[in-house]
């Protein structure tokens, strides 16, 4: 499909000449926010029935969105692939929630959130969004707390706060090391009521597989029953995407099995624009892949790092087990490279220093793909007991995988691909560029620009679908008029032939390599040459490669079974098909970008220091790439324009 | 009756371990009144007395024992009526099932309290049909009753006892009934939303202890008897 | 990769819901201790797939342990051997060369199977739906530090809480009750402040809605503690009794 040819020394990228529209409202930064809100067009309570809203995936953002859409007393339909909606990825996250609530007393406030999160972005975000993310922060810990999200607490039973990567203040409200989980269930329990009061229509084991467009707005889903195999259409007012992340493009990561692009991906072809791509975070603490039957990896806290010190032996050669490298001999290297923040240093930068000091040869085991991350001076200082409080859980769960105890042995760890930072293109109300197409959650390109803050991704799923798509939706309705549409219009029966047909054609290929095999290959290439650092050639290679495996997908895939009946591997068949399109995309956004930012990390732009090295110049905007079937897509760009904050470059020394 | 059907399965389980608390009370009750076939001379006398005394209480004693066979009852059809419907809950059985450990508190006697009470029950009827509804012998003791003649127990006890097979049959009877005793003691408590890390940690660690305590208890009498003829 | 060893699967496989379903033998060989039993699955999937078979079916996603989409019974017990671990955590250093493995789905009527070892556990929803919240609604929430809760209340609170919803409770209990996940919510709501407003009206509705969804009554078995992947006690199932026996009381 693609015309890139490997011969081509420079790529043709065709830029769109009209500029994009954020659509951020005017007013001081601080009010924007509440000004707009003030100003938007309202919906009648008694027209809101009218509505039908569909909400695909229940994670943080769309369990969220549906519950408060459906107490608004709009009609919600909510999706999900799982059998139960409390099973998203988003009940994975660890570590904790971040909010400005200032309730240690150490100087937090709404700017400074936001001018980390800014900072820590590399100042690739949007300005509005992040601020208005740093102001509805501290109502998510409100809003939780009052569903009976059992947050840490002190003796005298006020909320506890731990500091995270990337900020000097402690404002990360946790639940011992399963946050994530328990802001989901919160979501879960708020969405469960309104399906027992009927205001939400629940549909499980449901795929979505198209975005219907009718006049130019976004007006229902064609999704597949994953245990029937059947293709059903529904309609509505508006379509709210929550499907999370692609980081399983590389397909080793920390993502669960079943997160998918999917979903995103056929609406990115049905015209929605796809932003910044190749902004995919890196995790620094996860632990190490020990072989090559390994299905994901798993993430250890970041949190960790607040009382873990990262090392390696200063010489490659010594291969003393840990408990006899005496200090002298050991490089802690975080805390010798970054004084300042030592190991709480972004992830992105952590994870460079840790690939550094691998590429030096220190790396620790047969792989040399390892860390330490060490606990004995934190456990000398505080005791078994309060480590074991804080981190109980996740030494057991390292336990469990590596048969090793994180009391009597440091940890090891090595990065993984975390979270994606890009993802479907959004105004300032969380639309995208097809009317009534919302996008929410780690779906949308979102407010971390290249890099995202380590507690801020739970702080903006649940900022979504809680405060912001309540009220931008309302005023979408409100502002046009939304003529009824039939699930029997041609639109829908054109998407569900093609829905068919592409099942069909994947079952009818009989070739050898199964879905496993293509998925990890595709891996390869993206962790290697579209991974924690890239060149243009390594880009370039990957652009030549990512079409082949594409060839190969297409010519000699295995799949067994029928699409009548429960079938994980057509499922996962489906979902790599749009894996391999976004990688090329990926790769395609890592080469357009000519410069360093947050965690995209081209090696020819960096600092004398190894820092990345922005150019604000030429690439203060945001990518946003527009499908053009059996060509090269087209890129469009949303100027970034830092109104209240000077760009600066990063500084964590 | 539908109403009591359609009591939750939660206050099924309440009104079973009620009924089966009280049950064990009366057990306890019985084992002590027991103690006196080894009392008093002639070998009996305490014993028939002692019979004597609580049949005295005429309308009161019937009403006790109707009492009983009331508890009984709800214990045994609410117990029966849960077991269906937990046999209904899983339809297709396991091919393998197993005991997973650790904390788990499931044991033999758990999984067959349904056997082991139908058991009991069935063992029941025989034991009160052997005495309570039995041959009717009279003796005479001087200090019992005035002289008057009173029911004499003790000489139908040791006939029953004397056949191998009535004490081989209680000896199997009262295994079955620790067991069951054994679940049935700690598991009221938790029931009843009694628990305590240490008191349910005590109370289930003496659970079948005290089931064979009460067993044992009964059991001698047959055997002592026996053993004496 | 250190060691290997060879197994033999007995694995369920039933066609869809409605259909008869039966055992199929595969034998293991060679598999790496290190990996995972879902990794060992994959990996026995890949060998189905290639010589023309369709794979097992089998849920997971997150391999982390917390997601509770896998599981299944081996050899009798719910997540295999090793306590407080979902099948997707349990790695194969736990087995032991030429182990036969009876590898099942999670059996219960109220858990219709889907496929081989796949099970709709949609029930757990409709019991949640039934009072597992609180009525509050986006936005309405006073600062979260004006709601004072003991440090050793919220820990409890959370113990509760931390239920992961992957139904091996059920599927261990030889009763097939829902007991511990039913509890396990209202336990976590009545010990918080906020939850204990609607205590009366949930627990008899929770308990109502569990019953009619065809689980089996609790007769304290505790197998379902024991191969819990999160370790919930029973303490919750006393509670929920106890707030029961309150909310006919009062």
């Amino acid at each position: 499909m693609s015309i890139l040819k490997a011969a081509l020394p420079e790529k043709e990228i065709i830029t769109h000449v009209k500029k994009l529209d954020g659509k951020t409202p005017g007013g001081d930064l601080q009010d924007k926010w509440s000004k707009y809100k003030s100003e938007m067009k309202l919906v009648n309570p008694a027209n809101k029935r009218k509505y039908n809203i569909l909400v695909v995936g229940t994670g943080l953002a769309g369990g969220s969105a549906s519950a408060t859409l459906a107490e608004l007393g709009y009609n919600v339909k909510t999706f999900c692939i799982q059998d139960t909606p409390r099973r998203a990825h988003s009940i994975a996250a660890q570590g904790g929630i971040n909010a400005a609530k200032n309730y240690q007393n150490d100087g937090d406030s709404v700017q400074r959130l936001f001018m980390d999160t800014i900072k820590g972005g590399d100042y690739r975000a949007r300005e509005a969004n992040v601020y208005r993310l740093a102001e509805v922060s501290t109502n998510i810990i409100d809003q939780c707390v009052a569903q009976g999200v059992p947050f840490a607490r002190d003796y005298g039973g006020l909320l506890t706060n731990r500091s995270f990567g990337g900020a000097q203040v402690s404002r990360t409200f946790y639940a011992r090391g399963q946050t994530g989980q328990q802001l989901l269930l919160g979501a879960y329990s708020s969405m469960m009521r309104q399906v027992a009061k009927k205001q939400i229509e629940l549909y499980t084991n449901k795929e979505m597989l198209d975005l219907i467009i009718i006049d130019g707005q976004a007006r229902g889903i064609v999704i597949r029953d994953l245990k029937t195999g059947e293709i059903e259409t529904h309609t509505g007012e508006a379509v709210v995407l929550c499907t999370g992340g692609y980081g399983n493009v590389f397909f080793l990561s920390t993502n669960g099995k079943n997160s998918n692009a999917t979903a995103a991906w056929r609406c990115h072809k049905k015209g929605a624009l796809m932003a910044n791509p190749c902004f995919t975070q890196i995790h620094p603490t996860c632990i190490p892949a020990s072989g090559e039957y390994q299905s994901k990896l798993t993430l250890m806290s970041e949190s960790l790092r607040n009382d873990g010190r990262v090392w390696v032996p200063k010489s490659g050669d010594d291969k003393r087990p840990s408990d006899e490298i005496p200090e002298k001999d050991r490089d802690y290297f975080l805390e010798r490279m970054y004084p300042a923040y030592g190991n709480l240093v972004p992830r992105d930068v952590g994870s460079r220093a840790i690939k550094r000091v691998c590429d030096e040869g220190r790396g620790l085991g047969a792989t040399g793909r390892a860390v330490y991350l060490d606990f004995a001076s934190a456990i000398d200082r505080l005791g078994n007991k309060n480590i074991s409080d804080k981190y109980g859980n996740l030494f057991d769960m390292y336990e469990t995988i590596t048969g090793e105890s994180p009391y009597n042995k440091p940890m090891r760890i090595y990065p993984a691909i975390h979270y994606t930072m890009g993802g479907l293109w959004v105004d300032y109300d969380c639309m995208s560029n097809i009317p009534g197409l919302f996008v929410l959650g780690e779906a949308n390109f979102s407010d971390h620009g290249a890099n995202r803050l380590g507690a801020s991704a739970l702080m903006q799923g649940l900022a979504d679908g809680y405060f912001v798509i309540p009220y931008t939706i309302g005023n979408y309705l409100a502002n046009n008029s939304l003529d009824s549409v039939s699930d029997t219009a041609d639109e829908f029966k054109v998407s569900i032939d093609e829905v068919k047909k592409k099942n069909e054609s994947l079952l009818k290929i009989k070739g050898s390599s199964t879905v496993l095999e293509l998925h990890r290959e595709l891996g390869a290439v993206m962790w290697d040459l579209v991974g924690m650092a890239r060149t243009k050639e390594s880009l370039n290679e990957a652009l030549e490669k990512i079409p082949q495996i594409k060839e190969k997908f297409w010519n000699d895939l295995n799949l067994q079974g029928t699409e009548n009946n429960l079938n994980k591997s057509l499922e996962n068949a489906a979902r790599l098909a749009d894996f391999i399109e976004l990688g090329e995309l990926m790769a395609l956004d890592a080469y357009d970008r000519e410069e360093s930012c947050g965690a995209h990390f081209r090696e020819e732009y960096q600092t004398s220091e190894g820092e990345p090295l922005r150019n604000d110049e030429k690439y203060a905007y945001v990518s946003a790439w527009e499908y053009v079937p059996d060509s090269v897509s087209i890129l469009h760009k949303e100027d970034l324009n830092y109104e209240h904050v000077e760009m600066t470059q990063r500084n964590y020394k | 009756m539908a109403n009591f059907i359609t009591v939750s399965s939660v206050l099924k389980k309440i009104i079973i371990a009620i009924t089966g608390i009280s049950l064990f009370l009366f057990l306890i009750v019985h084992l002590l009144g027991n103690i006196t076939i080894f009392t008093g001379s002639p070998p009996g006398r305490d014993f028939n007395a002692y019979a004597h005394f609580l049949e005295s209480f005429g309308i009161l004693f019937t009403i006790a024992e109707l009492g009983l066979l009331g508890f009984f009852g709800l214990h045994i059809i609410t117990a029966l009526y849960t077991n269906f419907i937990n046999y209904k809950s899983r339809e297709s059985r396991y091919a393998v099932s197993n005991f997973a450990g650790g904390k788990s508190k499931k044991t033999y006697a758990s999984t067959s309290m349904v056997i082991t009470g139908v058991v009991v029950m069935a063992f029941l009827i025989w034991h009160v049909l052997q005495f309570r509804f039995g041959p009717y012998y009279e003796t005479i003791y001087a200090s019992v009753n005035g002289g008057e003649p009173v029911r004499d127990l003790y000489r139908l006890i040791t006939e029953e006892f004397s056949n191998l097979w009535v004490v081989l049959g209680y000896t199997v009877s009262l295994s079955l009934l620790s067991l069951h005793l054994g679940h049935g003691f700690w598991s009221s408590f938790q029931s009843l939303g009694i628990y305590g890390k240490t008191f349910t940690r005590v109370t289930y660690s003496m659970s079948y202890l005290l089931g064979l305590i009460i067993s044992l208890g009964f059991l001698v009498i047959p055997l002592y008897i026996f053993w004496i003829n | 990769m250190s060691d290997v060893i060879n197994l033999n699967l007995q694995v369920w496989r039933q066609e869809n819901e409605n259909s008869d379903g039966d055992f199929h033998y595969y034998s293991m060989k060679d598999v790496p201790v290190d990996i995972s039993f879902l990794e060992m699955l994959d990996i026995l999937n890949e060998n189905l797939t290639k010589s023309g078979v369709e794979p097992i079916s089998f849920d997971s996603d997150c391999r982390e342990g917390i997601c509770g989409t896998c599981g299944f019974v081996i050899n009798g017990v719910a997540h295999g051997p090793m306590a407080r671990t979902t099948v997707c955590q349990l790695h194969m250093r736990h087995f032991k060369d030429g182990d036969t493995l009876v590898i099942e789905p999670f059996r219960a009527t109220p858990f219709k199977i889907v496929r081989d070892l796949v099970v709709d556990r949609g029930s757990f929803d409709k019991i949640i739906q039934a009072g597992g919240y609180v009525s509050i609604n986006t936005g309405n929430g006073p600062d979260a530090n004006s709601i004072l809760i003991g440090k050793e209340d919220a820990e409890e609170a959370f113990d509760s809480a931390a239920c992961i919803g992957c139904g091996a409770c059920v599927a261990s209990c030889p009763n097939a009750s829902a007991a511990l996940f039913t509890s396990a919510k209202i336990s976590h709501l009545l010990q918080l402040p906020q939850g204990q407003v609607e205590e009366r009206a949930r627990v008899k509705s929770m308990v109502d809605k569990m019953d009619d969804e065809g689980f089996g009554a609790c007769s304290n078995h505790g197998e379902c503690e024991a191969v819990c992947p999160k370790g919930i006690s029973i303490k919750n199932i006393a509670n929920m009794r106890r707030s029961l026996i309150k909310s006919i009381v009062k």
